[in-house]
Formats: C-alpha cells, sequence, structure tokens
C-alpha cells in the first residue's frame, strides 16, 4: 500500500539479513537439527494452508498470514504462545486485513476441526476469546504495521509474456517459497524473478531461448540474489522429500518442552 | 531494522506507552474515546484515540484494521500523521498528531469570509493529500468537511481512515455503500463493485462546491433522493455523458432534468474555478479528472495565488485548555473530535460491509439552510 515495495514497512522495518536470521535461529533452536528447522516451517506453512484452504481464500491471504506467523517468531519461541494457536490468529488476522474478514467463531471452528483431521496429537484447547487475545500479541509484535508484499503480483504484472503452465508453475514455485524463511530476508521481485527462472526448467512458455535471456538481462535485479533464492527452493524440495507429516506434533512437542526445560 | 532479541512484543509496547501522558479526555463515540496528551520528552501535543474494548471478544475490528493499516504505511504532510500506536491491556490506542480544528468547522463560522485564494489553498492541500493515497493506492472512502482536519499551522489534512481500503484489482469487488451520502459518486448509488479513485474525486468536488456555496452542495436526504438532487443540480447523465451507465445493477430510467446553467448558482467564483469543479463532477468515472491531474489545472496556477497556510481563515473558538462545563464551545468541541476520530462504524465479518449508516452520526449539521438556494454566503470578491 506504500507507495512501493521500497517505501513500504515490508522493506524498511522488517526485510532481516541472512545473517541475522541465522543468528535468530541459532539462539532459539538450538536442540533442533537444520533438517528438523526446516521440517517445522513447512509444517506450520501448511497448516496455515490448508486452515485457508478450509476458508477458501486466496492465496495472497495465506501468504500474509505465513508471513505474519514468522515475523511473530522471530523474537518469540514456540513456548512463548503456542504456534497452533498463533496459525489460527494469524489467518484470522490476515482475513481482515485483506478485507475479506471471517468471523472469528468461524475461524476458530475451521481451525480446530483441521487440527484434528490433521493429527490425533494436536492439541488445541482455546476458544474464541484466546484467539482475540493472542491476536493483541501478534499485532504488538509486528508494531501493528499490516501490509505485506507478496510475489505473486509481480507474477500477475508478467503473466501476458508467460505460457499457461509456465505461470502455473511459477505460482505454484512461489507458494513452496512460503516454506522458508526466504520472505523475510528477499523481496517479493527477487523471488518471483527466481520462481520464473525454475520455471522454466518446467516449460518453455512463451518465449524463445533468446527472448527470455534478454528478459533475464533486462531485469533490474541481482542476479546473484536470485540463484541464492533458487538454490533455497532447490534444497528445500531436497529436505522436503523426507518431510513426514505424521512425525510433526511429537516434533513441536519435544521442542517446546526443551526450551521449557532451558529456560 | 531493529536488533533482534529476545523481547517480547508487549515490553516494547509498555515502552511505547510510557513516552506519552493523557491529560483528559476530549470526546467519545461509540467506537473510541479521544484524550489530549503529550510526549513526556518533547511536550509535543498528541490526540489519543482510544479504540474501546467491547468489541475485543472478536478482536480489533476492521474500521480499526483499515486506519491502522493505511496510516502505518502513509507518510505526507496533507496526511493525518500516526506517531504510535500501543495497547493497552485490551485496548488499541492511535497515538495522533494532534490538530485543532476542521474545514467543517470553518465552513460553518459564517464570521469567517474565503477569498478566492483560501479556497484555492484548501483545495490544494486537499488534493496533494488525496494524490498521495491514491499513488499509494489507497481509497479514502470517506471524505468530507469534517474529516479534513487542520493543524495550528494552518495545513491540512485527510484523517479518518476508517473506510480507506486498497483498489487496483478489478477481480475484487468492493461495497458501494460507502461515503457519507452528500459526497457520494453517482457510480456508488447506483450500486457499482468496482471503483477507482474517481469516488474520492467526486467527493472532492462536492467539498469544492460546498467551499463556494458554504453549504452542502449535494444533500439528498435517502439514497434514492441523492441521485435525484445530483440529477437536479447537474443534469440527467445520458449514455453520450456516460457510456455504460445503463449496464450499472441498478440502472434504471430517471427523469430528465436539462443541465443548469453552473455560473449562476456560483456566483462570483471563477471561470478555471468552475471548470475545475466539474471536471471533478464528471458523470463518467473514467472521464472525470484525477488528482495528479487535477493539481496540474490552470486553476492553480492562474492568479490569485493559494494562500499561504498560516494565513487562512480559523475559526475564532480555538481549543481552550479547560474542561469544565460543556458549554456551546465545549460541546461543539466535543462533537467535533467525535466526528473527526471516527464513529460508530463496526462491521464484523461478513465482506466488505462498509458504513451505511454512518451519515446518521456524521452529521449534525444545520439542515435548514437551504442548499438550493441561489446565491448564498458567496462572499468572494472579484480577483485583483
Amino acid at each position: 500500500m506504500a507507495a512501493n515495495y521500497w517505501e513500504s514497512s515490508q522493506f524498511q522495518r522488517f526485510l532481516l539479513t541472512r545473517y541475522e536470521l541465522a543468528e535468530i535461529e541459532s539462539t532459539h533452536m538450538i536442540q533442533l537439527t537444520n533438517h528438523e528447522i526446516t521440517h517445522l516451517k513447512i509444517y506450520f506453512a501448511d497448516l496455515i494452508l490448508k486452515i485457508g484452504k478450509r476458508l477458501r481464500t486466496r492465496q495472497e491471504i495465506i501468504a500474509t498470514a505465513i508471513v505474519y506467523f514468522k515475523r511473530f517468531y522471530i523474537n518469540n519461541t514456540f513456548y512463548d504462545i503456542d504456534p497452533y494457536l498463533m496459525a489460527a490468529t494469524c489467518m484470522y488476522l490476515a482475513c481482515k486485513v485483506e478485507e475479506n474478514p471471517h468471523h472469528i467463531k468461524h475461524i476458530w471452528s475451521e481451525s480446530s476441526a483441521m487440527f484434528t483431521e490433521t493429527s490425533p496429537d494436536i492439541r488445541f484447547p482455546y476458544d474464541i476469546p484466546d484467539i482475540a487475545e493472542c491476536e493483541s500479541y501478534l499485532l504488538e509484535e509486528m508494531k501493528f504495521y499490516l501490509v505485506v508484499y507478496h510475489p505473486y503480483q509481480v507474477l500477475i504484472d508478467e503473466s501476458i509474456k508467460l505460457s499457461k503452465p509456465a505461470l502455473q508453475a511459477s505460482w505454484s514455485i512461489i507458494n513452496d517459497s512460503y516454506r522458508t524463511d526466504m520472505t523475510l530476508v528477499y523481496p517479493p521481485h527477487v523471488i518471483a524473478v527466481a520462481a520464473l527462472f525454475l520455471s522454466r526448467v518446467v516449460d518453455q512458455g512463451n518465449l524463445s531461448d533468446i527472448e527470455a535471456q534478454q528478459w533475464f538481462a533486462d531485469l533490474n535485479v541481482d542476479i546473484t540474489d536470485v540463484l541464492q533464492v533458487v538454490t533455497e527452493l532447490l534444497s528445500l524440495y531436497k529436505v522436503w522429500s523426507e518431510y513426514d507429516e505424521a512425525k510433526m506434533p511429537e516434533l513441536v512437542s519435544r521442542y517446546i518442552a526443551d526450551i521449557a526445560a532451558s529456560s | 531494522m531493529d536488533v533482534p532479541q529476545a523481547i517480547l512484543g508487549e515490553e516494547i509496547n509498555k515502552e511505547t506507552e510510557s513516552l506519552y501522558k493523557k491529560e483528559k479526555k476530549l470526546g467519545e463515540g461509540t467506537y473510541a474515546v479521544v484524550y489530549l496528551g503529550h510526549h513526556i520528552k518533547t511536550k509535543r501535543k498528541v490526540g489519543i484515540k482510544k479504540i474501546k474494548l467491547g468489541n475485543m471478544r472478536s478482536g480489533l475490528d476492521m474500521s480499526a484494521i483499515r486506519e491502522v493499516k493505511a496510516l502505518r504505511e502513509l507518510r505526507h504532510p496533507n496526511v493525518i500523521e500516526l506517531i504510535d500506536v500501543f495497547s493497552h491491556k485490551t485496548n488499541l490506542n492511535l497515538v495522533l498528531e494532534f490538530l485543532d480544528t476542521d474545514l467543517e468547522n470553518v465552513i460553518k463560522d459564517k464570521s469567517l469570509v474565503f477569498m478566492p485564494a483560501d479556497i484555492k489553498s484548501w483545495m490544494m492541500m486537499a488534493l496533494r493529500g488525496l494524490d498521495h493515497c491514491h499513488r499509494c493506492w489507497l481509497l479514502h472512502r470517506d471524505l468530507k468537511p469534517n474529516n479534513f482536519l487542520i493543524a495550528s499551522d494552518g495545513q491540512l489534512k485527510l484523517a479518518d481512515f476508517g473506510l480507506a481500503r486498497e483498489f487496483g484489482d478489478v477481480k475484487r469487488a468492493m461495497t458501494s455503500q460507502t461515503v457519507t451520502r452528500w459526497y457520494r459518486a453517482p457510480e456508488l448509488l447506483l450500486g457499482a463493485t468496482n471503483y477507482t479513485g474517481s469516488i474520492d474525486i467526486w467527493a472532492m468536488g462536492c467539498v469544492f462546491a460546498e467551499l463556494l456555496l458554504r453549504v452542502p452542495y449535494l444533500s439528498g436526504e435517502s439514497d434514492l433522493e441523492q441521485l435525484t438532487t445530483i440529477f437536479k443540480a447537474r443534469g440527467t447523465p445520458t449514455e453520450d455523458d456516460w457510456p455504460g451507465l445503463s449496464k450499472l445493477p441498478m440502472g434504471f430510467k430517471f427523469e430528465k432534468h436539462p443541465r443548469p446553467a453552473f455560473a449562476e448558482l456560483f456566483h462570483g467564483a471563477s471561470d478555471d474555478a468552475l471548470d475545475l469543479m466539474n471536471r471533478m463532477l464528471t458523470y463518467n468515472p473514467v472521464a472525470r479528472i484525477t488528482a495528479a491531474e487535477a493539481l496540474q489545472h490552470p486553476y492553480f496556477r492562474n492568479s490569485p495565488r493559494p494562500t499561504q497556510p498560516a494565513k487562512l481563515p480559523r475559526p475564532k473558538q480555538e481549543y481552550v485548555a479547560e474542561e469544565e462545563g460543556l458549554d456551546s464551545d465545549g460541546a461543539r468541541r466535543k462533537r467535533h473530535y467525535n466526528d473527526a476520530f471516527g464513529d460508530d462504524v463496526f462491521s464484523d465479518g461478513k465482506g466488505d460491509s462498509a458504513v451505511a449508516h454512518r451519515e446518521g452520526s456524521g452529521h449534525s449539521r444545520d439542515q435548514d439552510a437551504q442548499p438550493t438556494a441561489k446565491r448564498m454566503d458567496l462572499r468572494i470578491s472579484s480577483p485583483a
């Protein structure tokens, strides 16, 4: 909503460097292996996505909710606020911010139904007022900066140049990018370009190779960042192949118990 | 970027809260209470808008979300500044820049004489603020004189973003039930769910006319009546004036009114002023002038030059620092704050249900003044 991304709070206040992010992870997540950390990110992005699917919201709203979730846990741990409650709350707030509000009761019932469906091991002993209370913690943590930019818009702007399969492939790759923390580190257009780049592997699109080369050459984007994003996406796919959702509730409980014990 | 440490948002929040001191209550609406306060270190005066607790069972309501979301990203001399936000228990507090009066008070104070240059100055500041919003893809959706606040240095500022939302995606329907009725664009009255900044420009055109006439220009008593009022004042549009008119969801036949001669009603207004106003009140939303174009209009380049903000007329009764008894001044002030800082806007849950019932609370304006009268207080001296 700011005139452009560079003037937005997302760029000016929330963009982290790789180094800062690594620092945060090293303080929060000492007890976990790198694979486990990635699996947790996939898990909660998936859960938020499932709530969104049940509410039939747009992908951008789901993406906003995931970004809120990530922003909250930059300075807090799963021990501070139950991540399942936070996932439902992020979805609730994101729906309101993106002008697509749902009644809090509806969010609550869909979330708890989804958690039960996902695994009997997930405990969700919360009630509607807990979501409202949790929302105020979330707002405070984000210092009430609510607007989030997403790579989808870049894709929509460029969509005339793309064939349908290429567009779909890029779109799904962007969806996948929310399973990592790259949205906290890279501007949305960089992620979009990386997704377009990867999608060319899947489908050639309307552009010939030469035109595509020219298109990438004309972009005013730091190509090393783009390649870094591509690398991260590829490593995400690798770790993702070992991901088993059924094991996640146990990992979450173990992780929370570990933090509780160490604090 | 703040250094990420293991601090909970709650603690940062407490720090923010401790920076400000609430002094006294200025006014109360169903949706918020407004306090006068100051920044403890800098002594800067602020308005603290406390959003009420009642709705907290379902979290922050939509108008608070919209306001915080919009003001956190906007920054312009002609848009009210949101200095800080903090929550106290379950209340949300918006720390806003303190502004003493609003354009409605100025228009209503009949002891003030407006020079053409004064009107030009207000219009320029208003359009600059609006242009900034539109550049940020934000619609205000509730422009009216009492949402233009005026600072002690005369700067005019857009306020009350409780209905504001972003626009630009043609696939997403928005409500047509928005904007206080007298300032509502004809396409909204006809039920359009896809619109642009042109609806704010229409409202701005109405404000322009109101500055010239000193009474609301298009004051209809119901939604349907509003259209008739517009058509009487501006002539019934034809398919030529407004291609696609017949395709609007509620499009039906209206009584034909001829286009009256505007120069007669707006006696004393210069030709360039009338031209700009007519472009802002063009029926076809696509042909209606944009904020950016309006700022380039000859009206702003021609003589007289806009008055410096500090030299603009202001109501005599300024804000006074006592609160004893609600004398007439106090009552006026109280109402002013209720209006300025938003009233009972609460939409819970279902879609983009903005506020039609709003006009009831926002407008305690003397309706007995005849808006259709030929010449009201049009005390405009001929340009030198």
